[in-house]
C-alpha cells in the first residue's frame, strides 16, 4: 500500500504512456488448450467455421518472427485430446508440430495425462522443447527428470524465467494415468519459484504457465487467486477453463504490484500476443509494468 | 541488492525509493485471431497430409444418419439421452445385462461434441467420446439413490437412463429389487471422476473392458437412424 502510494506520485509515470525509443522489445506469443486441433475447423462448423488450425497458426508465428527480434512461443497445457488425431497417433503428431512451429516451452494440462505417463513419455520423444511442471512431483514416476521445475531463456537483453503450475489430478484424471505423481499446492510453490527466478536468477521477467483455470472449476486455486496471493510474477498465461480474454487483465498481486493474466480460449482459435519493452538493465532492481 | 537491503530501503522511505529507482517495463497487448483469411503454411500443411490421409480413411466412414441435431444440455439433452440409452441397449442386446434391470448414469462434461443432423461418421463418434473410457457395471445399495438425486440437483442434471427425477425425487422406470440399485456407468465416473461420490469403491462392480466409444459406434450402426429424444427425465 505504501509502495502503491509512492508510485502514484512519480511524475515521469503520469507524463508518459508511450514507449521510450531506446527500449528493447520482447514478444510473447502463447496458446492454451489446443486439444489436438490440428486441422482448421470445417466450413460448416456451427461455431468456428474455417477458423484455427496449425498451418494457419504457423504462418502467423512465422510472420511475427520475421518482424520481431526477440520472440518466445509458449503453451499452457492440454495439448492432447479432442480430435481423432490424438486417438490414432497418441500425441506424437502434436509434439512434432509444436517442435516444427518452434515452441519454446509448455506446461502439462490434465489432458496431457490422458495417454498415461508412458504415453506422455512416448510422445515427448518427438518434442524438442522443455515442459515446465513446478508443482507436480514426478520423482517416483517415469517422468522423473523429464519435465523441469523452471526454464530460463535469454532473449536479447531479456532474461526470462518460466515455471509451470498444474491442476489437482484426483477426480479429474484417472489414477491409472497419473500413477504416483504427487500434486503439490500451487500457490506456495509459485511464490518460491518466482522469488527464486527474480532474485537468485536475476530474471527481468517471470512468467507462469498455469493450467489451474481462470476461475475456480474443480478446485479453489485459480489464476485470479494465484495473482492475488503471489508476488514477483509478471505474467500468468492461463488455460484449463477455455476462457477467451479480449486482452490480458491487469490484476494486483499480494503487495499491490501489477500482474497480467491472459488466456486465449482453446483449439488454437487465437494466438495471444504480449510485447514487453525494457530500457536500461540494472541488476536486482524492482520493476513495474506500465500498460501502453 | 540483497533481500535484507531491500527491506531496509523499504523501511527508510518506500515512497522515495519507488519513484527514484523503480524500473519500468512497458507492455502492449494483442490477440491475434486465426481466421479464414490467415494463409496456411504450405510446409506444415504438407507435413500433416500423410497423417490426415491415414486418419480420414478410418474416420470418414459413414455409419448412420441423424434426423436432427443431438446436443448436450442440462437438465436433459438429446445427446445424453442417446448415450445412456445406447449404453443400456448395447449391453442388453449383447446379453451382458438382463433387460430392464439397470439404470445408466454418465456425465455431461464427458460428451465432448454434438452429433449434427445428417450423416454420422466414425469421426463424429470419436469427437463425441474421445476418451478411452470403459463401461462398468455396479451394484449399489438402494439408499445410494438419495445421493444420486442430490448430485443431480446440485449439478442441474446429468445424462441418465432408466429412471426419472421430478422435483428432486427420483423414481426407477422398472423397480426390480428393493435393496439393490443396478447401475451402468464409465470407469472414469466409478473411480471418482467428477466426484460422483455415491460410487464407492467397495461396491460390487465389474469393468467390462468395453470402450464406451466402441459401444456407441456399434449402436449407431445398429440403429442406423438417430432421432433426438427429450422426455422430461429430469424436471426441476
Amino acid at each position: 500500500m505504501v509502495l502503491g502510494a509512492g508510485i502514484t506520485i512519480a511524475p515521469s509515470v503520469l507524463a508518459t504512456s508511450s514507449v521510450p525509443e531506446n527500449f528493447e522489445k520482447l514478444t510473447i506469443l502463447h496458446t492454451n488448450d489446443t486439444h489436438s486441433n490440428i486441422e482448421t475447423f470445417p466450413a460448416d462448423h456451427a461455431k468456428y467455421p474455417n477458423q484455427g488450425g496449425v498451418a494457419r497458426r504457423y504462418s502467423l508465428i512465422k510472420q511475427i518472427r520475421s518482424q520481431e527480434k526477440n520472440v518466445l512461443l509458449l503453451d499452457a497445457g492440454d495439448i492432447f485430446q479432442g480430435t481423432p488425431y490424438f486417438n490414432k497417433f497418441h500425441g506424437t503428431l502434436e509434439m512434432k508440430l509444436m517442435s516444427q512451429m518452434g515452441y519454446d516451452c509448455a506446461t502439462m494440462g490434465n489432458h496431457d495425462f490422458d495417454a498415461g505417463l508412458d504415453g506422455f513419455l512416448n510422445a515427448y520423444q518427438h518434442a524438442d522443447f522443455p515442459f515446465v511442471c513446478s508443482n507436480y512431483d514426478f520423482t517416483n514416476t517415469q517422468l522423473k527428470d523429464v519435465t523441469k521445475p523452471y526454464q530460463i531463456f535469454q532473449k536479447g537483453p531479456f532474461k526470462v524465467g518460466i515455471f509451470g503450475l498444474g491442476v489437482g489430478l484426483e477426480g479429474l484424471v484417472p489414477k491409472v494415468h497419473y500413477g504416483d505423481t504427487i500434486h503439490q499446492e500451487p500457490i506456495p510453490i509459485a511464490n518460491k519459484m518466482a522469488k527464486f527466478l527474480r532474485f537468485e536468477e536475476d530474471c527481468d521477467l517471470v512468467i507462469c504457465l498455469s493450467h489451474l483455470g481462470y476461475y475456480p472449476k474443480q478446485f479453489e486455486d485459480c489464476d485470479t487467486l494465484l495473482a492475488a496471493e503471489t508476488e514477483n510474477i509478471d505474467l500468468i498465461i492461463g488455460g484449463h477453463t477455455h476462457t477467451f480474454l479480449d486482452r490480458p487483465e491487469v490484476h494486483k498481486n499480494k503487495i499491490g504490484e501489477k500482474v497480467l493474466i491472459n488466456q486465449v480460449g482453446w483449439a488454437g482459435l487465437a494466438l495471444g500476443r504480449i510485447d514487453f519493452y525494457l530500457g536500461e538493465k540494472k541488476k536486482h532492481e524492482r520493476h513495474r509494468l506500465v500498460m501502453v | 541488492m540483497s533481500f535484507r537491503l531491500f527491506i531496509i530501503l523499504f523501511a527508510v522511505g518506500a515512497g522515495l525509493w519507488a519513484c527514484s529507482s523503480v524500473k519500468e517495463i512497458y507492455v502492449q497487448t494483442d490477440r491475434v485471431p486465426v481466421t479464414a483469411i490467415t494463409p496456411k503454411d504450405d510446409s506444415l500443411e504438407a507435413f500433416i497430409k500423410p497423417y490426415k490421409n491415414e486418419l480420414s480413411f478410418e474416420m470418414d466412414k459413414v455409419i448412420g444418419y441423424a434426423s436432427d441435431d443431438l446436443v448436450r444440455a442440462r437438465p436433459e439433452g438429446a445427446l445424453g439421452n442417446f448415450v445412456t440409452d445406447a449404453t443400456l441397449s448395447y449391453l442388453e442386446r449383447n446379453s451382458i445385462i438382463p433387460e430392464d434391470k439397470y439404470i445408466c448414469i454418465m456425465n455431461h462434461g464427458g460428451l465432448r461434441a454434438p452429433i449434427s443432423k445428417g450423416n454420422i461418421t466414425v469421426g463424429d463418434i470419436y469427437k463425441l467420446m474421445p476418451f478411452d473410457n470403459t463401461v462398468v457395471i455396479a451394484k449399489l445399495p438402494m439408499h445410494a439413490m438419495d445421493s444420486i438425486c442430490n448430485y443431480l440437483v446440485q449439478k442441474g442434471g446429468e445424462p441418465i437412463s432408466g429412471f426419472k427425477m421430478e422435483k428432486a425425487k427420483c423414481s426407477l422406470n422398472n423397480s426390480v429389487d428393493l435393496d439393490t440399485l443396478y447401475v451402468v456407468t464409465s470407469d472414469y465416473l466409478f473411480n471418482g471422476g467428477d466426484h460422483m461420490d455415491f460410487f464407492e469403491k467397495n461396491y460390487s462392480n465389474v469393468n467390462t473392458g468395453i470402450f464406451l466409444r466402441d459401444m456407441l459406434l456399434d449402436e449407431v450402426k445398429f440403429l442406423d437412424t438417430l432421432t433426438p429424444k427429450l422426455e422430461g427425465r429430469i424436471q426441476r
